[in-house]
């Protein structure tokens, strides 16, 4: 396998990973970003990537400088073989299986709904209102 | 008057409140007994991608030290409480009924977790690093400063207020509470003392910034914590690895590791254990198998050998009485 191919297997896996749902600071854009041109392929034209400078400066009076690289990236074969594998292991979620902390921590004992209500307001799928909101500021839960 | 909590009473919250808990978004993970058998820093040695660390600009540097535990005589190494007012102190904990879980809170949460959480990413400029500061900054190559260490800080607190969450609420919150509390008050010092901020303008601006950090990456965490393993990495890079462009997957992979790890062991530490502050991390060095039935049985006989009365025999003095579970 060439650099090229590998490089192709690595976008077409990151392709398939899901977007963030809280920002709009993306892995998988910047990473696509990174490795399209070793495969062959182009960045769209025009691409307006939210960078961690831009969202400082929207709620900073000062503004932070992302690191300049001073060097090219040299990207072997093997590394990008090691990327995908890694890639891979991740998406496979065996962390989270092997790991399980169970209903202790998923559901736990001091405010059982936690999780639920915090993933359901991220998917948008039941907005709290005001009361359930006061509710959570005053009681704490 | 009409109380809030009152308002909840009635049968309209109530079905609302019911539905909300039939919804599962949570991922029910499945069980899965075999693991990759490196540890979280052998994952990260094994990558070969040549990673460029930004030039360092801010080294901590520090005129003086601020002390792991607190300034406080009370905390220092060594110190002694003189037996009469440790008998003075049990008889006023006695007579007043004072509930020590909730008192139990500033010394556990606020001091030695704390320190725990503080020691992990702790550099100064020309030192030799500690083994797990060695694994964030040489293994995964963060850069040495302030804010990484506040990244690394708030990623293990957030952590401990996961398991904190566990508790009973109003024992957990408390803990939650001064945990915070003593990592913003200890932060504060550490501008001024370690870092020369002399201004109190700036150190208020960093600590508000720090703030918001903080809100935002619990929120994240809190989120990946309940889906998967790819939601983890994405907030992990978003925060701890400062969103940078050439990150290693490899180094993403070994710190999903790392916190998966380590939220399995709080999980299976008792809320008595926990409580008593006799958690520590997992180096990073280690790799964490999971628990044996056996293992675990042996686990509730060593606790019932401590915690229990009526096994033990012995009577606890006051201070060191608590309503906490011990067996879960």
């Amino acid at each position: 396998m060439s650099v090229k191919e590998a490089a192709k297997t690595l976008v077409k896996l990151l392709d398939a990973v899901p977007k963030e749902r809280l920002t709009t600071l993306s892995l998988k854009e910047v990473q696509l970003y990174r490795y399209r041109p070793l495969a062959g392929l182009k960045n769209p034209e025009n691409n307006q990537k939210a960078s961690i400078s831009d969202i400082v400066a929207k709620v900073n009076p000062y503004s932070i400088k992302e690191p300049q690289l001073t060097k090219e990236e040299h990207v072997t074969e093997e590394d990008i073989l090691q990327q995908i594998k890694s890639l891979k292991s991740i998406n496979s979620n065996q962390y989270r299986d092997y790991y399980n902390p169970g209903d202790k921590l998923l559901k736990p004992k001091g405010h059982p709904e936690y999780y639920e209500r915090l993933l359901a307001e991220i998917n948008g799928e039941s907005k709290e209102n005001l009361i359930t909101g006061m509710r959570t500021v005053m009681l704490g839960k | 008057m009409l109380r809030i909590s009152n308002i909840y009473q009635r049968p309209v919250f109530a079905i609302l409140r019911q539905t909300r808990a039939n919804s599962s978004f949570i991922q029910q993970p499945k069980p899965l007994n075999t693991i990759d058998k490196r540890s979280p820093s052998q994952i990260a040695n094994s990558s070969t991608l040549d990673i460029e660390v930004p030039q360092n600009k801010a080294p901590v540097k520090p005129k003086k030290k601020r002390p792991l535990l607190s300034d406080s005589k009370y905390e220092q190494q060594g110190y002694q409480l003189p037996s009469y007012a440790k008998n003075i102190g049990e008889w006023v904990i006695k007579l007043l009924m004072i509930d020590m879980d909730k008192v139990r809170a500033g010394p556990i949460a606020g001091s030695v977790y704390y320190a725990e959480c503080k020691r992990q990413g702790l550099q100064f400029e020309d030192e030799p690093l500690s083994d797990t500061a060695y694994f964030f900054y040489e293994d995964i190559k963060l850069p040495k400063t302030f804010s990484q260490w506040f990244q690394i800080t708030a990623l293990h607190q957030w952590m401990l207020s996961v398991r904190m969450r566990a508790m009973p609420f109003k024992y957990g919150r408390n803990y939650q509470q001064k945990l915070v509390d003593r990592f913003f008050r200890d932060m504060q010092l550490r501008l001024a003392d370690e870092m020369n901020v002399n201004s109190s303008r700036i150190s208020d601006q960093y600590l508000k910034d720090y703030n918001s950090q903080l809100r935002g990456l619990v929120c994240s965490y809190d989120e990946a914590f309940a889906t998967d393993d790819i939601t983890l990495a994405q907030a992990l890079w978003r925060n701890l690895f400062n969103a940078q462009k050439n990150v290693d997957i490899t180094h993403l992979e070994a710190m999903v590791k790392y916190v998966r790890g380590q939220l399995y062991v709080l999980s299976k530490m008792s809320d008595r254990d926990f409580a008593f502050g006799k958690f520590k991390f997992v180096s990073p060095n280690e790799l964490i198998l999971k628990f044996t039935p056996e293992q675990e049985a042996e686990m509730l006989k060593r606790a019932n050998e401590e915690y229990n009365f009526e096994i033990n025999g012995k009577k606890p003095i006051p201070s060191e009485k608590s309503k906490l579970s011990y067996e879960n």
